[in-house]
C-alpha cells in the first residue's frame, strides 16, 4: 500500500537522521562562548593561615638581602650583593640557600585528581574528595604574593588579565545539546581581541559581549578538546594547552600539560577549576620575566627560593633522560563570562603547527607518575 | 631555517624601502636657536638640535623613581663633576650605599653628559634660556631643561647617548636622557610618534594615519562605504598648504588633508594607538614622517604572539641590552665603553664566558656593511665585552644597533620565540634584555 510505504520510508528516515537531543538549556546554534574573566593560582587558605603555614609565611627578596648582608656599616660592592641576588633569579640552582622555605602544611587543597590515584603526597579537596594533586599549591601556599586578597601576584596577574587584550583566553563550546547534561561537547580555545564589559559597580563582568578571534598572532593558543557536561558541570579530557597570561606588558605564555576543566557552566558564565601539570621552567621563567624584584618584594616572593621548592615538589612529566620531573600538578580558580565569539573570515594562522588535541597527551600519559 | 611570513615580508620590504625622509627640510617647524646651533636630520629620531660642532643635544627631565627623584628640575642641572661611588637606592627594593663597579675608571656625570655651556654674552632666544651651574658657568637650557651633549656621540648625526626604553624613563627604569628637536611640521590636530619602524604620522590623540595606493594629490578615491572603515582626515575650510601638507576637495567644499601627495585617513578598526593594523589591508599604507633605516642584510622578520620581531638568519629573535646604573647620575651601562659588570652579572651570573653562551652576540659576516648609521659592525673583545683593541686577533665582529651589540638568547628554540624578552631587572629595562619587536598589536613593545 502506497500510504504504508511512505510511512515506512518516513519512519526509516527519522531513524537514520541524527536524533535531535537539544533541550531547553541548549544554547542557540548549539554553541556558546566564554571568555576568562578571572584566573588565580588556586591557593587554599584558612582565616588565620595557621593550618597551612604554622611557621608563618616566607620571607622575600628584601628580607633575604638583609639576612645575607646585615647593615653593619660594611661597604659592599653592588656586584657582590644586589647584582648577585638578581642573577640568582636568572640562573637558579638547586643548591640550598641559608633560608628555610615554608611549604604549605595544609591537608586540604583545591584542585583535581589528575593521576587517578590517592597517595601520601596528595591533598583532600575542600569537599572531602581524596587524591587532589596540587604540588604548586604546596610551594606557593605560604608565599604572601599568591594569597588572597592582597598578594601582589594575586592582584596584578588578574588586574592585567582584565585590562590587557593580550590575556583574552576564549573557550567556545560547540555541539552543545544541553548545558545541564551532554556527554559529548567540543571545547575549542582561542585568543580574543576585545575588551571585557565591566559591570557598572566595577565588580565582575557583564555577559553578552563579543570577542573576535585573533587569527593573526593567536595560532599557538588554539586547542580542540572533547568534553562533557554533567549536572551543569563541564569536564574536559586532558589536553596540553598554551594560554596567554601576561603581566606588566611582557608577552608571556603559560604552558599546562594535560589540562582539564571542571567548571559549572551557565548561560551567563561559569566558575570552577582549570587543572593540569604546569611546566616548571615555563612557570618560573614567565613569572620572573613578568615582574621585577621590586614587585616580588611586595609579595615576599623570593624566586630563587621558590625555584628550589618547585624542583623538589615537581611531580609530573619526568624527563626521559634524567627521570627528573619537569612539571607540577596545579590548579587555577577560573571565572568565565559568556561572550559571542566572532570568527573572522579566515582561519587562525597555525604558527605552532597542528591544533593541540588530547591525543598527544595520551601518548605520554604512561610516563607520568 | 629562517621563516619569512607574509606579514614579515611585507613589513621587511616596507622598512627596506623607507630609507629616509622625502623632504627632511619640511619635516619640522623652524624655530629660533642660539647662534651656532642648528638642526640635524637623523635616521631614528628625525630632526634634532645640534650644537656648533654638530653634536646632538639632550635634556634629562626630572624622573620619579621607585624610591625618590632624580634628573634635572627645570632651571637647574643635577649632573655634576663629582664621581659618585655608591648606589642611590632608587631602584627598589635594593638599599642605597652599595659600591658601584669599576670605581677606578668610573666617570662623573659631566664626563658622560657634557653641559652645553654658553658664552658670557649669550642671551636667551625663543625657548632657549640660560641657567647657572654650581660652578658659576652658564649652561643652555631648552624649555627650561639643562642641555647636554653625549660622550657616546662622535659624529654629527649620532644619537647614541640614550634611548628611553619601551616604558620611558622613571619608575624602575633609568631616568632617561632624551634628544631634543624642533616640533614636527604637522597641521593642528596631528602628531608624530617614534616607533621601531619609523616616525609615524598620527592624529593628535595618537591614532595612525593611512594612505591609499589609488589616491593622488588631486583625487581621494575612498568614498561611500569605504569611508565607514577609512575616515578621511577633514581639513578646515581655511586650511592652507604647510610644508608637505596640502588639501584636496572631496566634494563640494569638503577638504581632506594630503601628506606628500596622498590624502590621509584613519582606520576605524585600529585597536590601539600608533597601530600598523590598517596596513594589512591591500592597498593601504601607514603614513610615516620617515621610516626606520634598513636592517642589516641577512637579518629576518618573524611572527610572534604579539606581532613581529627582528631575527637573525636562523629566525632567532634579536635582543637589545638595556642598562642604567642606580646612582643619582643614572649613567648608562649598556655600551661597550662603559662598565660591563652589570651586563656580565645578568647575562652570565658574573661569568663573561657564560654570557657568550647564554646571550651570544649576533655575528656579522666578513666585510658586512649595514647600509645605515644606526646599524654597524663593531669589534668586541670576547674576554671583556668591551670594544676590542685595533687589530685584536681574537676580536668578535658583531652587529650593533646604536653602537651597542645585539644578541640572541640560547633559550629561544625556534623562530618566533621571545623567551629572552624582559630577561633582567625591571622587565629588562634597568639591567636586562628586550626583544627587538617591530610590531606589537597588544602591549606597545615596538616603540
Amino acid at each position: 500500500m502506497k500510504h504504508s510505504v511512505l510511512a515506512s520510508a518516513a519512519a526509516a528516515a527519522l531513524l537514520a537522521a541524527p536524533v535531535a537531543k537539544a533541550d531547553e538549556t541548549a544554547p542557540p546554534n548549539r554553541t556558546i562562548g566564554y571568555v576568562v574573566s578571572g584566573l588565580y593560582w588556586a591557593v587554599y587558605q584558612t582565616a588565620d593561615g595557621k593550618a597551612e603555614c604554622p611557621n608563618g609565611l616566607n620571607d622575600g627578596p628584601r628580607e633575604h638581602f638583609k639576612a645575607l648582608f646585615p647593615d653593619n656599616g660594611a661597604k659592599r660592592p653592588v656586584a657582590e650583593t644586589q647584582l648577585k641576588r638578581e642573577a640568582a633569579g636568572y640562573f637558579p640552582t638547586t643548591t640550598d640557600e641559608p633560608f628555610t622555605f615554608q611549604l604549605s602544611q595544609s591537608k586540604i587543597a583545591k584542585g583535581l585528581n589528575l593521576d587517578g590515584k590517592a597517595d601520601d603526597n596528595d591533598f583532600v579537596g575542600p569537599d572531602g574528595e581524596k587524591g587532589i594533586d596540587n604540588q604548586l599549591f604546596r610551594v606557593l601556599g605560604c608565599v604572601r604574593g599568591y594569597r588572597a586578597p592582597d598578594g601582589d601576584a594575586y592582584f596584578f596577574d588578574n588586574n592585567t588579565l582584565i585590562t590587557d587584550r593580550y590575556d583574552r583566553w576564549l573557550f567556545e563550546l560547540t555541539d552543545v545539546d544541553s548545558l545541564v547534561n551532554d556527554d559529548d561537547v567540543t571545547v575549542t580555545t582561542y585568543r580574543g581581541l576585545d575588551g571585557l564589559l565591566k559591570k557598572a559597580d566595577g565588580n565582575g563582568m557583564l555577559a553578552g559581549g563579543s570577542q573576535v578571534i585573533d587569527v593573526k598572532w593567536g595560532g599557538r593558543y588554539v586547542a580542540k578538546i572533547k568534553g562533557k557536561i554533567k549536572d551543569g558541570v563541564l569536564t574536559t579530557e586532558p589536553t596540553d594547552v598554551t594560554f596567554p597570561w601576561a603581566t606588566f606588558g611582557v608577552p608571556t605564555d603559560r604552558e599546562m600539560r594535560a589540562m582539564r576543566m571542571q567548571v559549572k557552566v551557565l548561560p551567563t558564565g561559569g566558575t570552577g577549576l582549570i587543572a593540569g601539570y604546569t611546566d616548571l621552567e615555563n612557570w618560573y621563567r614567565q613569572t620572573l620575566r613578568s615582574s621585577s624584584t621590586h614587585h616580588q618584594a611586595y609579595g615576599q616572593v623570593s624566586l630563587p627560593s621558590v625555584y628550589r621548592a618547585l624542583r623538589k615538589a615537581a611531580d609530573g612529566n619526568p624527563d626521559p633522560k634524567t627521570g627528573e620531573n619537569t612539571s607540577l600538578s596545579s590548579a587555577l580558580d577560573v571565572t568565565l563570562t559568556q561572550v559571542h565569539i566572532i570568527h573572522p573570515d579566515r582561519p587562525v594562522a597555525q604558527a605552532e603547527g597542528a591544533v593541540k588535541t588530547a591525543e598527544g597527551v595520551k601518548e605520554r600519559a604512561g610516563a607520568r607518575r | 631555517m629562517a621563516r619569512f611570513t607574509k606579514f614579515g615580508i611585507a613589513l621587511f620590504a616596507a622598512v627596506l624601502a623607507g630609507a629616509g625622509p622625502a623632504s627632511a627640510a619640511d619635516d619640522y617647524v623652524k624655530v629660533p636657536v642660539p647662534n651656532g646651533f642648528g638642526v640635524q636630520a637623523t635616521e631614528l629620531e628625525g630632526p634634532v638640535f645640534v650644537n656648533s660642532r654638530g653634536r646632538t643635544l639632550y635634556t634629562w627631565p626630572f624622573a620619579r623613581m621607585r624610591n625618590g627623584l632624580t634628573g634635572d628640575a627645570k632651571g637647574k642641572s643635577n649632573c655634576g663633576s663629582k664621581v659618585l661611588t655608591e648606589t642611590a637606592g632608587l631602584a627598589s627594593p635594593w638599599p642605597p650605599g652599595l659600591l658601584l663597579p669599576d670605581l677606578d675608571t668610573r666617570p662623573a656625570c659631566t664626563d658622560m653628559w657634557i653641559p652645553e655651556l654658553a658664552s658670557a654674552d649669550a642671551r636667551p632666544v625663543g625657548a632657549w634660556t640660560l641657567i647657572t651651574r654650581a660652578d658659576g658657568n652658564k649652561q643652555w637650557a631648552y624649555n627650561e631643561q639643562a642641555v647636554y651633549t653625549s660622550n657616546f656621540d662622535k659624529e654629527p648625526g649620532d644619537v647614541l647617548g640614550d634611548r628611553g626604553g619601551r616604558f620611558g624613563g622613571g619608575g624602575g627604569s633609568p631616568a632617561a636622557r632624551r634628544p631634543i628637536g624642533p616640533p614636527p611640521n604637522v597641521p593642528p590636530g596631528f602628531a608624530v610618534r617614534n616607533t621601531a619602524t619609523g616616525i609615524l604620522v598620527t592624529t593628535g590623540d595618537g591614532y595612525s594615519l593611512y594612505a591609499f595606493d589609488r589616491d593622488t594629490a588631486a583625487k581621494a578615491t575612498c568614498t561611500g562605504a569605504c569611508e565607514d572603515k577609512w575616515q578621511p582626515m577633514i581639513a578646515p575650510e581655511l586650511a592652507r598648504p604647510q610644508g608637505d601638507w596640502t588639501t584636496v576637495e572631496r566634494s563640494n567644499g569638503i577638504k581632506q588633508w594630503v601628506f606628500r601627495g596622498k590624502p590621509v585617513y584613519r582606520h576605524a578598526e585600529d585597536s590601539y594607538k600608533a597601530s600598523l593594523e590598517g596596513g594589512d589591508e591591500a592597498g593601504w599604507q601607514n603614513v610615516y614622517m620617515q621610516k626606520a633605516p634598513p636592517h642589516p642584510p641577512g637579518l629576518t622578520v618573524q611572527e610572534t604572539n604579539i606581532g613581529l620581531t627582528l631575527a637573525d638568519s636562523r629566525g632567532h629573535t634579536i635582543y637589545r641590552y638595556n642598562c642604567g646604573d642606580d646612582s643619582y647620575d643614572q649613567l648608562r651601562c649598556d655600551h661597550p665603553d662603559t662598565t660591563q659588570a652589570f651586563r656580565i652579572a645578568i647575562c652570565g651570573a658574573g661569568s663573561q664566558e657564560k654570557c657568550l653562551k647564554t646571550w651570544p652576540m649576533v655575528p656579522a659576516p666578513a666585510n658586512a656593511k649595514s647600509g645605515s648609521r644606526a646599524w654597524s659592525v663593531v669589534a668586541i673583545d670576547p674576554k671583556t665585552g668591551k670594544y676590542a683593541a685595533p687589530g685584536q686577533a681574537d676580536a668578535m665582529h658583531v652587529w650593533a644597533f646604536r653602537g651597542r651589540p645585539v644578541y640572541t638568547y640560547s633559550g629561544d628554540k625556534k623562530p618566533g620565540d621571545t623567551e629572552g624578552d624582559s630577561f633582567g631587572e625591571w622587565i629588562g629595562n634597568r639591567n636586562g634584555f628586550s626583544a627587538f619587536f617591530l610590531r606589537d598589536d597588544f602591549m606597545n613593545n615596538a616603540s
